[in-house]
């Protein structure tokens, strides 16, 4: 029976604990009584249980089996908590969205916050389940359970020590008694180690079991705090947002309503897409013409294969670019507008076509239709039109070679300011009366100008002036053309008010219908040539200029002696300012550069520089009853001249006066010779481009270039000099205007005239224009310059050189 | 410094049209004698006269219509002709000048053009003076007669 114990026991050691096994091993060794057995019964078995129960590694469950998984549990949970942790984030990355809508905003943001304290929450619980059951059971499993299995070793030791013993006793024969009594012993007091040892065993057995019973029940119940913890916390959370939720829930009712109305509006509108047609035609409104423009056209590949490509073209910034629908990279198809031309394009099998023609490129484009094609060559042009009106003339890659190749605008050497300057005399000349519409056709639009009549028109009627030849009118851009400052300030003394004032004074339908916007080219022609070649409708009777003058001139014969000459000349300073345009350059009619000269017939200068204004005062003064006496239109046109002004000239050379007339009565003068006499430089430069010549001769051999010279206005000489004026004709006693320079020490004019003579000099020896060339131009002007901005400037020089002689 | 675009269409359309003035350019195919003449029309005022480079690449021929009966822009016009053909790009064209409106009165005569224009003097290039009207077409075929026989193809 022992045997069998100590077999079963050894074998139970070796590989795992029976509870029953050692019970009964214990029971035989310590022969106990059943009483004892009975006892003994109720104190260890269930330590043998729960010591089965977590001892054995190799069957599942257990206390080890209940680390794992809470160990797994708390795991996943922190992956649980990182990926809540990444929702929360991009729920917060949401609001990007709604950036503007505060009302989306601040609701999520409150979402945010309360998933951020949830998400908190479950970080604390996993913690506190962490430190329950990781970390104490840990503990019973590690160290408590580690101090029994070595208190079972030492057990499993002295129990084989128990059983040598026994062995050998066993063994010993009946003729050795003293070997038998020594064994004896030996077994007595193994029998007593084995005893302590398997209660103390049994003690920690028990204990454990009483620890464990504890701790398994203490662990689930901070388990179930923790959950309790974590739940009650998120209901409290959960409770505090319910109002907030419920109000949003109304709201999104609020606008689930809204968005369903709105459906139903969109629904309604589907019932217009049929009539899309329209809606292109619309779009495409032939009647305005953008600049900018954008749209969808095929365009054909320049390769041999000539495939057609959707792309979307934009018309901006003076460019024709485009692109695939995917909005990529931007293409160049047409790098300056100024450079296109475009038209229609019909050789082709393909309809809607047009084509975009730049020097060594052309490209050819296909609109949907012909409406869309239409307006698509009309933008185009549109655009190639403002890319030359916007124009700076310094544009920056065509002026840098510019500089190079063109002599003139090297010396517009001021710049910036010298362009504000002339835009500023443009917008001023479209700032006059009348001239924001066409002198002819009333069309908006007129950045033409017919410089010999001072007026602007359209393009369409500047073409028919420029038909008409030179000789009747002289086309010029506002935007496109260099402007001579004396040329401007022609401009700015008549306008189209005051012209067709006297161009259209009695308009005759029966000859030719005024002409209109966009009217047929044959109606403007007819309207333009009757209106300027003809003269059909000018009043051949006085107007209101030559009625006042004639009244003035009545006026003048009476008081002729009056002493009001210092009166009149204060007058005139003031009128000056009255009557000019331009007067913040103190320049026009006959105010510029007065200079004392016996030539000049005295009176009758100071009597028109007053007649606009002084009518009063000499109606007053003057007996108005009487014949008028009536003056031809040549005779007013001297007066005009020689009092330098334009309108009053214009208005004669209507009425059929002679612009290179020679005067009888005084000198054999020409209207020229009395404007330059009047010193006015616009008047000369008006009857110049109306056909004065410039080289006549007066009675006493004096052409106009002697009278400037005479009358020390350099500015004057200047322009004369430009409009080619010969120097070397010589007056009556022989002398050239270099002699009278000379004479009279103006070394203005005298470098001038000198300068001028090397420029024709070199003008017929070399073929190419030179550096002195240059010099002459630059010179030129800056003399018209400062003839033109600060006359006085020039006439003080003179002056000062005249004082020491 | 007419611009061409009256002979263009003159010759293109075989009839007088009273054109605008050209801003920007225009661009014909002419056919006379079986030879097409691709022809470049540009516009003439001051400020665009710098886009005219841009023109000059494969020029063969140069067509520089004068108005003669504008005495007072005639140095102007010399200017302007002989910057365009001191330009390397041209230096092989030939040029053709029309002495455009003659029926104008104070007309420049030929002569008169050819001499104010400094054309005696050129010598790198093969020139023409004709004179024209581009009105009733007069003397536009001969231009094109004489630009068809010296051109070197």
């Amino acid at each position: 029976m022992l045997m069998c114990g100590v077999f079963y026991l050894s074998h139970q050691v070796r590989r795992t604990l029976c509870p029953f096994a050692l019970w009964r091993v214990i029971l035989l060794q310590f022969g106990l009584s059943a009483a004892q057995l009975s006892t003994a019964w109720v104190v260890i078995p269930r330590s043998f249980w729960i010591r089965s129960f977590h001892l054995e590694g190799g069957r599942p469950g257990g206390l080890g089996l209940l680390v794992k998984t809470s160990k797994e549990m708390t795991d996943a949970g922190k992956i649980y908590n990182a990926n809540f942790g990444n929702f929360i984030t991009s729920v917060k990355d949401l609001t990007v969205y709604f950036n503007e809508d505060t009302f989306v905003m601040g609701n999520v943001m409150k979402f945010v916050q309360v998933l951020s304290d949830l998400k908190s929450y479950h970080v604390m619980l996993e913690d506190q389940i962490g430190r329950a059951v990781s970390t104490v059971l840990n503990n019973f499993v590690k160290k408590d359970i580690k101090r029994v299995k070595d208190t079972k070793k030492y057990f499993d030791k002295i129990t084989e020590e128990l059983d040598t013993a026994l062995n050998k006793n066993a063994q010993i024969i009946k003729a050795k008694p003293q070997e038998a009594e020594e064994s004896r012993k030996l077994v007595l007091a193994t029998r007593s180690a084995f005893g302590v040892t398997a209660f103390d065993y049994s003690l920690q057995i028990n204990e454990l079991q009483s620890k464990e019973r504890q701790d398994v029940l203490n662990t689930l119940m901070s388990f179930m705090n923790a959950q309790y913890t974590f739940f009650h916390q998120g209901f409290d959370l959960l409770k505090d947002l319910q109002p907030t939720c419920k109000g949003l829930g109304n709201k999104i009712q609020n606008m689930n309503e809204r968005a369903q109305a709105e459906s139903k509006e969109m629904e309604g509108r589907r019932s217009m897409i049929p009539k899309i047609e329209e809606f292109w035609e619309i779009a495409f409104d032939g009647t305005k013409i953008p600049v900018t423009m954008e749209g969808y056209l095929y365009k054909r590949a320049t390769n041999a294969f000539k495939t057609w490509n959707r792309r979307w073209f934009t018309i901006k910034n003076n460019q024709l670019i485009y692109q695939k629908r995917s909005k990529g990279i931007i293409t160049i198809a047409a790098e300056d507008l100024r450079l296109c031309n475009v038209k229609p394009f019909e050789e082709i099998e393909r309809r809607f076509c047009f084509e975009v023609v730049s020097p060594g490129k052309t490209i050819v484009l296909q609109a949907d239709s012909e409406q869309i094609r239409h307006s698509w060559i009309q933008a185009m042009q549109a655009g190639i039109n403002s890319a030359f009106n916007l124009m700076s003339p310094r544009p920056s890659s065509v002026s840098q070679s510019s500089l190079e190749t063109v002599g003139s605008s090297l010396h517009d050497k001021p710049g910036e300011d010298e362009e504000c300057k002339k835009q500023s005399f443009r917008s001023k000349i479209q700032l006059l009366p009348g001239n924001e519409k066409c002198a002819d056709c009333k069309q908006d639009q007129a950045t033409w100008a017919c410089i010999n009549f001072g007026i602007t028109v359209c393009i369409a009627c500047s073409g028919v002036h420029r038909s008409m030849g030179v000789h009747l009118s002289k086309v010029r851009s506002l935007t496109l053309d260099k402007w001579e400052p004396e040329t401007a300030k022609v401009m700015l003394e008549l306008g189209n008010a005051k012209i067709n004032q006297i161009y259209e004074g009695k308009v005759d339908e029966s000859i030719a219908q005024p002409a209109i916007p966009h009217c047929s080219n044959a109606m403007r022609e007819k309207w333009i040539r009757a209106k300027y070649q003809h003269k059909h409708f000018v009043c051949k009777e006085s107007s209101i200029f030559t009625e006042k003058r004639n009244r003035f001139r009545r006026f003048k014969e009476n008081k002729k002696q009056r002493s009001s000459r210092r009166k009149a000349k204060e007058k005139e300073k003031e009128n000056a300012t009255v009557k000019t345009v331009s007067e913040d350059s103190g320049l026009g009619g006959s105010t510029d550069q007065i200079p004392s000269s016996p030539e000049l017939p005295r009176n009758l200068e100071e009597g028109f520089a007053t007649s606009d204004s002084s009518d009063a005062e000499y109606m007053d003064d003057s007996p108005t009853n009487g014949e008028t006496p009536s003056f031809s239109p040549q005779q007013n046109l001297y007066d005009a001249a020689a009092s330098g002004l334009l309108p009053q000239m214009c208005e004669c050379l209507a009425q059929g006066a002679n612009v290179n007339e020679m005067d009888d009565n005084d000198k054999m003068r020409t209207p020229l010779h009395k404007a330059v006499t009047s010193c006015s430089l616009t008047a000369v430069e008006y009857l110049l481009l109306n056909g004065a010549k410039v080289n006549v001769p007066d009675q006493n051999c004096q052409t106009v270039l002697h009278l400037a010279t005479q009358l020390g206005n350099t500015g004057m000489v200047c322009l004369l000099l430009k409009r080619g004026a010969d120097q070397t004709a010589k007056d009556v006693d022989g002398q050239d205007p270099i002699m009278i320079a000379i004479t009279t020490t103006n070394a203005d004019i005298v470098t001038l005239l000198r300068l001028a003579r090397l420029n024709e000099e070199i003008r017929e020896t070399e073929m190419h224009p030179g550096d002195e060339t240059m010099t002459f131009q630059e010179v030129f002007r800056d003399f018209t310059d400062l003839a033109c901005d600060s006359p006085e400037k020039l006439h003080r020089n003179s002056q000062g050189k005249d004082d020491p002689v | 410094m007419k611009v061409l675009k009256a002979i263009l269409y003159k010759l293109k359309l075989g009839q007088s049209v009273t054109t605008i003035p050209t801003v920007g350019f225009n661009v014909e195919t002419v056919s006379y004698k079986k030879v097409n003449f691709n022809v470049w029309d540009v516009g003439g005022q001051d400020k665009i006269r710098p886009l005219w480079r841009h023109y000059y690449t494969g020029t063969q021929g140069l067509i520089f219509v004068v108005d003669c009966a504008d005495v007072d822009r005639i140095e102007e016009a010399k200017q302007e002709l002989h910057r365009i053909i001191n330009d390397r790009e041209m230096k092989d064209t030939l040029i053709l000048i029309f002495a455009n409106k003659q029926d104008l009165p104070g007309a420049l005569k030929p002569h008169e053009i050819q001499e104010k224009l400094g054309l005696p003097k050129i010598r790198e290039h093969n020139w023409y003076v004709q004179p024209s009207c581009a009105t009733t077409g007069d003397g536009l075929y001969e231009g094109l007669t004489w630009l068809t026989s010296n051109h070197k193809s």
